[in-house]
This record gives structure tokens, sequence and C-alpha cells, in this order.
């Protein structure tokens, strides 16, 4: 089961949360700042994000940032002392999934928190599929994905060979070579991962 | 009784000048003594004179008007006119002559009495034109007149004046205060203490005060007219209404901005207080959720005693914070009272401390070992001295990287309390009390240009200046009060 990473610089509340979530059978990691949380947290590690919103350092919003360059697919839930409508919004628009402002329901906050394991989960597991997907699509050579490229814009192999200036054998010698280091059955399978995925096969 | 002889000796002797006409020719047959001089004939010159030859030659004095008048006399027994005499050298004489008519031994006759009538007439035309001068000046200088008597009640008031009184035209004016109140700088009189005031000039103010329109303000001096004090009162005033006006409009202002001040200072501190009672509730509340879960579960009782002491603990932090608060706003939030300047930083000190410790801003503070007493409202002091602190976080919060600390220091000085907040930005960038005030980034703090007002009116002194080689310094000082005065028990 996902576990939950709790930032928030009162050592009261991060005390309180893992006792709380404790007793509910979910495991919690906490850390006093944003930097702590980025130095030490395992990116694949499935987790829901719960943040305060205003710390020493790097802020909730800094945080989310940073969070989301690197790709990091947890559902993040902001916590607030600091009663502001605008700042929760700001929030939700970058993807946050909660905003609860101190003091809430503890219930609630179980309920947010139980429901987003289960978003985790299935985020976690299309990123660990999506960074497998890049890591095949990466041993293949320029040439194999150029002709990669063709086939899932619906190209003919004859229009293929054509365009790129070959015979239709070599053609199908890619495609062959494409198979075998993706480990596919078919192209077409490929075809419907890259497209799910969204990834750019030619760079 | 007196004699008939006697009564002859009384005309002769009386200053009233007296002609008899005979009743049928209208010629004159005595004159005594009195009129002759009057007319400069001696009697028997007198005697032969015919109308034109003693009166004004103007047309109103024809002597067929005069006949008439002496004929009126004889008719109904007396008859008064307005008659101009004239002397042998030409002099007219006005005079009011009345005619009675007399019956003698032989015949019938009209006494005439007459007197000089000038010197009345002089006077009264000279009272007119001083009335008509009064009038005049006062509608060219704009000037407000009026004579009371001792009680107060308006004996004579110009007609601009009743107008501004409200007086309708006609209406009995009645007494000053029913209309006016009476004012001497910012204190209300009633007539008797004003009156008390006056040796013999004293100054005074009006305000006026009618339905649906501004308030009318006349300002002025009030004059004894004698050494009497039962006697009159001048007042003269004229329209200040613009700028007395705008002095009670500034007035009402700065309270409006007390006012401000005190709602910026509880805004600021509620926020600080939301979030200092939002992270121990939090807490708490997280506690005694887990507790019930544990408790619904059967789980360990031991870990369900833990959450509750452990929300318990929270609880009593937030009560911590509460109790912080009460003593700062305290009982006696808009009295003046003596106090520690020390104590008065200790207790802002926490709210600094709120807001600077999420932007690991440093706040040391060196409050001495000397006591500094000062005689203030302790929340707008108090609101000054934060608003420096904020102004100077506010600065360090826009730098990073360099060393950021805020520095307090309290100490005595020339009979001064002084408080200096120094920060380790880039020093001072504009003119830290003008109007023009570079917008707090924050936007609840009241500005410097109110906590300048604050400390001016508690007497005190505020500025503000640039360090060498970086950072600013911003400082008030309040003027100590010794130990044992200025106390509010």
């Amino acid at each position: 089961m996902p576990l939950v990473h709790i930032v928030d610089d009162d050592e009261d509340v991060r005390a309180s949360l893992v006792f709380l979530f404790e007793s509910v059978g979910i495991t919690a990691l906490h850390y006093p700042d944003a930097q702590s949380l980025l130095d030490e947290f395992d990116p694949e590690e499935p987790a829901v994000v719960i943040v305060d919103v205003r710390m020493p350092g790097l802020s909730g919003f800094d945080l989310q940032e940073q969070l989301l360059l690197r790709d990091y697919p947890a559902p993040i839930i902001f916590c607030s002392a600091h009663g502001d409508v605008r700042m929760s919004v700001r929030s939700m628009k970058r993807g946050a999934v909660d905003f609860f402002m101190k003091p809430y329901d503890a219930q609630d906050l179980i309920e947010a928190v139980q429901s987003q394991l289960a978003v985790a989960d299935a985020r976690f597991e299309t990123a660990r599929a999506r960074r497998e997907l890049l890591q095949r699509i990466g041993q293949l050579t320029s040439r194999e994905r150029e002709v990669l490229a063709r086939v899932i814009d619906g190209l003919q192999s004859q229009v293929i060979a054509t365009q790129l200036g070959v015979s239709v054998k070599t053609v199908d010698v890619h495609r062959a070579n494409i198979r075998a280091k993706t480990g596919v059955e078919s192209l077409g399978v490929l075809v419907r991962d890259v497209l799910t995925h969204g990834v750019d096969v030619s760079r | 009784m007196l004699r008939s002889s006697e009564f002859e000796r009384m005309w002769l002797a009386s200053e009233v000048c007296v002609l008899v006409h005979e009743a049928e020719s209208k010629a004159i047959i005595w004159a005594n003594p009195a009129a002759c001089r009057m007319l400069e004939f001696t009697l028997s010159e007198l005697i032969p004179l015919k109308a034109p030859d003693m009166t004004s030659p103007a047309a109103q004095y024809d002597r067929a008007v005069g006949h008439a008048w002496l004929q009126s006399a004889v008719d109904h027994g007396s008859s008064v006119i307005e008659w101009h005499y004239r002397t042998r050298s030409g002099r007219i004489i006005p005079t009011e002559a009345v005619a009675t008519r007399v019956e003698l031994e032989d015949r019938r006759a009209v006494i005439v009495q007459f007197r000089d009538i000038q010197r009345e007439r002089d006077m009264q035309r000279q009272l007119m034109r001083t009335n008509s001068y009064v009038r005049a000046i006062s509608r060219h200088a704009d000037a407000y007149v009026l004579t009371l008597r001792s009680e107060g009640e308006i004996e004579y008031a110009t007609d601009r004046m009743l107008e501004s009184l409200g007086v309708a035209p006609g209406a009995a004016p009645g007494r000053l205060q029913d209309h006016a109140q009476i004012r001497l700088g910012s204190s209300r009189l009633d007539w008797s203490e004003l009156c008390e005031q006056v040796d013999p000039v004293a100054s005074v103010q009006l305000r006026i005060e009618r339905e649906d329109v501004e308030p009318v303000w006349l300002e002025g001096a009030v004059e004894r007219l004698s050494d009497d004090p039962g006697e009159m009162y001048l007042m003269v005033v004229h329209d200040a209404s613009d700028r007395l006006l705008a002095l009670d409009r500034r007035e009402r202002e700065q309270r409006r901005q007390h006012y401000l001040a005190r709602y910026h200072a509880m805004g600021d501190m509620a926020m600080a207080i939301a979030h200092e009672l939002g992270q121990p509730l939090a807490a708490a509340e997280n506690y005694l959720r887990a507790a019930e879960v544990l408790e619904r579960d059967g789980r360990d009782a031991d870990r369900v005693v833990a959450a509750v002491d452990a929300a318990r603990r929270q609880i009593e932090r937030a009560a911590s914070v509460v109790s912080s608060v009460r003593s700062f706003v305290g009982q006696h939030e808009r009295d003046l009272e003596r106090c520690d300047l020390r104590d008065i930083v200790d207790e802002c000190s926490y709210f600094v401390e709120v807001r600077a410790r999420p932007l690991t801003i440093a706040v040391e503070v060196r409050r001495g070992d000397e006591a500094l007493p000062v005689l203030c409202e302790r929340v707008l002091i108090g609101q000054a001295f934060l608003n420096l602190c904020f102004n100077a976080i506010d600065e360090l919060a826009g730098m990073s990287g360099e060393e950021r600390r805020v520095e307090v220091r309290l100490r005595s000085s020339a009979g001064m309390a002084m408080v200096t907040v120094r920060d380790s930005g880039r020093g001072i960038q504009f003119d830290p009390f003008g109007i023009e005030e570079a917008p707090s980034p924050r936007g609840s703090g009241i500005g410097l240009v109110l906590s300048e007002r604050i400390i001016a009116r508690h007497g005190g002194s505020i500025w503000a200046k640039r360090l060498s080689p970086r950072g600013s310094e911003f400082g008030f000082a309040l003027p100590l009060v010794p130990a044992d005065l200025g106390g509010m028990e």
C-alpha cells in the first residue's frame, strides 16, 4: 500500500499526523521542511504527500513546483493554518487534490488520504509503465525511431520505404528489430502503449 | 398757594420759550425772555413782527400754515407742529411748538411754547449714522454684531447674525445659548462662564447647528461695555466655518485613523492568532480522532491514553496562545497607562516571532536592564513597534542568501525611552514617512505615516536612517515619566 509523506514545520502537528495515520494502518514518513523531502524521498515509491503551505525555506507551493518538474505523480494535499481562498485556488490549479484549513475534521483528512491512496497506486503504476516504455524505446536506433514514428502515423511499409528512400525489405527488417528490442508481440501493442502514454518517439 | 404775581415771575424765569398770540388776529401780544433770547429780538421789537419776519422761508412754514395751526388751537384747545423759526441773524431754529388756547380776562389768546430741538435732532441723526456705520461695517467686514444683556438675552443683532442664528425676522431673538453653542477652544461654556472670562474682553466661538446644513462656526470677541458686570456685552464675530470645520474634520479623521490603527492591530494579530491556534487545534484533533479509532478497534489501551494525553498538551498550547493575546490586549486598551516600554516590546515580540519564523529571519531583542516607564496607549505603541518590525521583516523577506536579521534595542537617552529596529536589508529607498509610501507587500500594516502620528500624539519622535554599509534603522522615542507620576492606579 502506498505511504504518506508529511511535510510540516510544526513538530507537534507532524507527530500527531503520524500517530493518526498509524492508528488507521497507514505508514507515514515525516519531514520538517520541503528540502528534506526532496533529499530523502524515493520518487518511485507510491505515496500521497501532505504539505503545509507556509514553511521556512521552500514553501508548500515551491515544493509542489519542484515535484511537478520531476514528474512526481503523487497526489498532493495542502494544509494551512492561514485561511486564504486565493492560495487554495492557486494550488488546486496546479493539480493539488485537496486543501485543508487547520483546524479541520481529522476524519475528513483520513478519508481524503484513503481515497488518494488508490489514486496514487494507479498513478504510480502508470508512471512505472511509462518509464519502462521510454526505457524500451530508448534502445532503438534513430532509423528505427523514424520507421516507428511512421508506423504510428498508420503508413504502409511501401510508403515508409519510399519516404525514407530504402527498399520495402529493409523497412520490414527494421520492424522486426523494433519488435525484438522492445519485447512486444506485435507493433500494434507498442503503438497503443506509445499513444496511451503520449510518448514522443522521435526524440 | 401761589399768588398771581408769582405766576408772572415763573413765566419770566422759564427756559421754555413762550409767545402769546391774539386768537383773532394771530398777532404777537407777548413773549417771555427765553423766547426773546432765542429769536434775538426785544419784546418791543417782537410785537409788531409778522410771521414771515420770524419763520423759515421754506414753503412748509408759509404764513397760511402758521395761521391754520394757531386757528386749530383756537378751535380745538391745542395743536402741535414742528415749526422752524428764524432769528434776527437769520439762523433757522427747528422746534416742536405747542399752541394752546387760553381765555384771558377780556379776550381769547393762544400760547405757543417751543424749544430748540436741534440738539436732539443732531443726536438722533448721529445715532442713525452710527447705526448705519455698524451695519455697513458688519456687511463689509463679514462681521456679525450683537449686543447682549447680562443674562445673555440678545438685545440687538445684525440681520446676518439673526439669520445665522435662525431667528425669524421680527421674532424675539431670546437668549444666545438657545441658538448657539458657546465655546472657547475645545471646551463648551454657558453664558455665565463666558462672562467670567470677560475682563473686559474675551475671545469666543459660536457653533450653530441647524437641520440639513453644515454647522456654522463664528469666531471673535466679546467685550463688556461697562465696568458694572450687570451691563451690556458687545460681541463681534466673523464666520470661521471653513477653518474650524476643517479643524473639526481633521480631529474626526484622526479619531478614525486611530480606530483604524487599532482595527489593523487587531487584524494583524487575528491573522497571527488564527495560525497559532490552528496548529495545536489541528494536532489535538488528529490525536483525538486517532484515540477514537483505536478505542473502536479495541486495540492497545495505552495508545488511547497516550493519544488523549497528547491532545490535552496541544489544547494547553492553544490556551497559552490565548492568554498571551489576552495579556497583550489587556483591559485598558483605550486609556493612557503607565507601563514599561520593555513590557510592550516583550508582548509584541511574540507576534514578531510568529511572522519572522516562517521566513527564517533571526530576531534579536536586547531589552537592557533599565526600566523604561512611559505613559501611553499600550495597544497603539505596540502597533507602532510591530509596524517597524514588520517593515524590517518585509524588507528582508525579499532577499535571499545573505544574513537576514532584525535587531531590536531598548535604552534611555536624555529623558526619553528609545526603541530602535535595525535590519540588514538594502537600506531606505524612499522617504519612509511620505504620503506616497511604497505599498507593503502584505498590505495589512498601518504604515509608517500612522506610526508617526501615534508617536507624535504621545509627545515622542520617530526617525529612520540608512546604515552603513547596508541596512536601515527605524526607531522612536517617548518621554520617560518619573516613577511616582502618571499612574492609572
